[in-house]
């Protein structure tokens, strides 16, 4: 069973035709790392939503096509089922917590999931050391900064032992060391616990560097899908479909177009390792 | 400084007893505070009340007079109030039509002992116990785990729904919006632009939240609770004792007992 | 010589914290600069510009505009000179319509009816929001709400602007046509303060960077110096925009931008 299938998927919220998804259709594979970028509106959360239940259950709508978690059907199971399978952290990092201590917090998931007490105290100890923050069990979320919160998030959700995990813009909030901070968590989840992983972003910086895989959509539809070296190295592409560019994209871009550079490159990693 | 949270941390007799010892004897004292209104009783559940506070809580005298000091006007009002209209028993002053007479002025003392008496007893439970221990002592004793799950959210969304409240009024107040200016309905009006927003902020994030709970697995099934408390002898001592006490008070005053004091 | 906004030892301090919020700041900015303040959260940036507009007034020292001391005036007078455009528009909308919502600074300033119909129009033309000018602010989309938010504070025509993070959570293109309005701005000499994580942004329109950390100014400079120092980068928790890593990488003239880096790069190479 993969982690996700998605076929034919489509969506329009209640009063209105429009399909904010139009016939979506991917796999996302164990241990992947995909990302999507794409313009406000096109269809991103709506489609994060889906991909673990919300959509249909919470926000209500009408579907089309299926999508399917771990061979479960977000249609006719409800996300308290799909939870313990795929986690969601989502972009406002004040919104997520609601415990009065970090502690709490995390024994929210799997206190529901009727887990037992004392393996409740093993999961929280592991979420901590994952998103490296130990020290902060018994704090009260409100004091902690945005780039903390956040983790905390992640591990509130990893402590409910999901086998993969969607994040939609989850440092567009941050400062730069807020950023770097879930990023890097991201990436240990990634590379050390084999955690599949759907990222939505506008960082196309960080995605270039992170991930495996890059999906572009636009208007409901995915219009690419490819590795990162190959989808973000467009650059006329992306601008007119609204999607920043990575910074040495569009530099590499400029000189490339001239013929001054051989490639277009969209990492620094791979401007050194250009040959000429 | 009054803060988000009442709880007072230290370690105290008070501090060590089960919630819902606490949430029981606060009752006790609260219901005391309804049926008499004897001055010399509610004066002493007052003066009770704090001494437990100190001297079993461990809480300073300071504190209880901080969280007091909201009532202060009511308590004010009491003191000057009765007296002007209650007229019994012997008069101590008269000047122009004003009689003041010694029934009104302990009447007076009575109200206010009994306000401060039923606010302070609140404090029993609020300062000596972390809200995660109120709400789970609340939850053990059959309040349903939702209920809790609400109290919790709305005491842990208070600071964050204040500080929106400020940010929104620095942001008005950044367009030239003047709180303190105008007349009565004018100034009411005023606080349109700071409610809307804060209105419709907090609906939002009433949505959010509820994404992100549901996506926790809220409403699985049967829950386990990471943190359980048991009744233990102390608490079931305390709680014979209180109960006991109250038993005895409540007998009095229904039979009359206490009715004939000055 | 007196700056045309004057910070003066200023020092501040929230109640119930044990550090100062501000330590002694002191700083002069003149009449025309595009100033960028940098730093990471917590380092005193909004306790700083709150200072500018009179929302707080300085425990310790002294912040004048033009002048005169913040202390002598109230806020809706300073609102009259510094516009302060906050980071998240919802804090802010309230009105039934675009129109309705813009009109409202003006109309707490006393400007007079016809005055207030003119710039509304001028500055939802400026904003390209003319469209929208009987909607509901609540329909429209999150870059229209930022420019709104923009809108609203530059229809009483204050001299001096204060953005704070007017680029967050924005998709590409409403952060270019953010970019274009503030430029625009600049050019017609306000005076512009910039709060922002966004190199991009500090780039293609900052003169200035100011960068704060722990309450107290590290660092003041053009943007290109404060970015080409790495370990203030690295200790201020800042980014260094990838076109200046590129320019070392190629030893070409230090940009910050793609623009100006491709240019660099073709000089570079006749």
């Amino acid at each position: 069973m993969i982690p996700l299938t998605v076929r034919d998927f489509s969506f329009s919220y209640p009063h209105t035709d429009r399909r904010i998804v139009n016939d979506v259709s991917f796999d996302v594979h164990e241990g992947e790392f995909v990302s999507i970028v794409g313009p406000s509106g096109c269809g991103k959360s709506t489609l994060c939503y889906a991909c673990n239940g919300i959509i249909p259950h919470t926000i209500s709508g009408t579907l089309g096509g299926n999508i399917e978690v771990f061979g479960k059907d977000t249609a006719t199971h409800e996300p308290h089922e799909l939870s313990a399978e795929i986690g969601i952290i989502l972009q406002n990092p004040e919104t997520q917590l609601f415990a009065m201590t970090v502690e709490e917090e995390l024994a929210f998931g799997p206190e529901n999931l009727g887990i037992e007490p004392c393996e409740i105290e093993r999961r929280i100890d592991w979420a901590l050391s994952i998103v490296r923050m130990e020290r902060y069990r018994e704090t009260f979320p409100f004091h902690l900064s945005g780039g903390q919160k956040q983790r905390v998030a992640i591990a509130a959700t990893l402590t409910m032992m999901p086998r993969a995990l969607i994040l939609d813009e989850p440092t567009s909030q941050l400062d730069p060391k807020g950023k770097r901070e879930v990023f890097d968590v991201i990436k240990r989840l990634h590379d050390e616990e084999g955690m599949t992983i759907m990222l939505i972003e506008h960082e196309t910086d960080l995605i270039a560097e992170y991930a495996e895989r890059v999906m572009v959509m636009d208007a409901g539809r995915i219009i690419m899908d490819g590795v990162p070296r190959e989808v973000l190295s467009k650059v006329e592409f992306l601008h007119k479909v609204g999607v920043r560019p990575p910074e040495v994209a569009e530099a590499t871009f400029r000189l490339h177009r001239e013929g001054l550079v051989p490639a277009v490159c969209t990492t620094m990693h791979e401007a050194r390792e250009m040959i000429w | 400084m009054i803060k988000y949270s009442m709880y007072q941390a230290h370690d105290s007799v008070f501090h060590r007893l089960d919630p819902r010892v606490k949430f029981i004897m606060s009752l006790y004292i609260f219901v005391s505070g309804v049926l008499f209104s004897n001055w010399m009783f509610l004066v002493a559940s007052f003066s009770f009340v704090v001494f437990l506070l100190v001297g079993f809580g461990r809480v300073r005298l300071r504190t209880i007079g901080v969280y007091l000091r909201p009532i202060v006007p009511l308590v004010v009002i009491m003191l000057l109030l009765w007296p002007l209209f209650l007229r019994e028993g012997r008069v101590l002053v008269q000047v122009w039509r004003i009689t003041i007479t010694s029934g009104g002025v302990l009447m007076g003392i009575a109200m206010a002992a009994r306000i401060l008496t039923m606010i302070s007893a609140t404090f029993l439970l609020l300062m000596t116990t972390q809200q995660k221990d109120i709400i789970s002592g609340l939850t053990q004793m059959g309040l349903p785990y939702d209920y809790g799950l609400t109290l919790v959210i709305a005491l842990r969304y208070v600071p964050t729904l204040a500080g929106m409240a400020q940010t929104i009024t620095d942001a008005q107040r950044s367009r030239g919006l003047e709180l303190d200016r105008g007349s009565l309905l004018e100034r009411i009006r005023k606080y349109i632009p700071i409610l809307a927003p804060l209105i419709v902020g907090a609906i939002r994030m009433a949505q959010e939240l509820a994404i992100a709970i549901d996506s926790r697995a809220f409403g699985h099934g049967p829950r386990t609770y990471l943190y359980k408390r048991s009744m233990r002898g102390a608490d079931y001592a305390i709680l014979a004792v209180a109960t006991a006490a109250f038993c005895v008070l409540t007998y009095a005053r229904v039979t009359g007992y206490t009715v004939g004091f000055p | 010589m007196v700056s045309f906004i004057e910070i003066e030892s200023v020092s501040y301090r929230y109640e119930e914290t044990n550090h100062d919020a501000l330590s002694g700041v002191s700083l002069g900015i003149e009449r025309g600069e595009c100033v960028a303040l940098l730093g990471p959260n917590g380092s005193g940036k909004t306790t700083l510009i709150k200072h500018l507009n009179g929302l707080l007034k300085p425990q310790t020292g002294r912040v004048a505009i033009n002048g005169v001391s913040t202390r002598e005036r109230t806020i809706a007078q300073l609102a009259r000179t510094v516009g302060y455009v906050f980071q998240n528009p919802d804090h802010m909308i309230f009105a039934d319509s675009v129109e309705e919502e813009v009109s409202f600074g003006p109309r707490n300033l006393g400007m007079a009816k016809d005055d207030i119909r003119r710039r509304v129009d001028e500055v939802l033309a400026f904003t390209a929001l003319a469209p929208y000018r009987e909607t509901h602010p609540m329909s429209l989309s999150g870059g229209e709400k930022q420019r709104l938010a923009l809108a609203a504070i530059i229809v009483s025509n204050p001299e001096i602007l204060i953005l704070d993070e007017p680029t967050t959570g924005l998709d590409y293109k409403s952060v270019q046509s953010m970019v274009h309005l503030v430029t625009r701005l600049k050019n017609e000499g306000k005076t512009i303060i910039l709060v922002t994580h966004d190199m991009s942004l500090v780039s293609r329109i900052a003169t200035r960077a100011v960068v704060m950390l722990d309450g107290s100014v590290v660092a003041d400079g053009t943007p290109l110096a404060i970015f080409s120092d790495k370990e203030l980068v690295e200790r201020a928790y800042l980014e260094q925009p990838p076109a200046l890593a590129l320019s070392a990488l190629w030893g070409v003239a230090p940009s910050m931008t793609p623009e100006s880096l491709a240019r660099a790069f073709r000089e570079g190479r006749r």
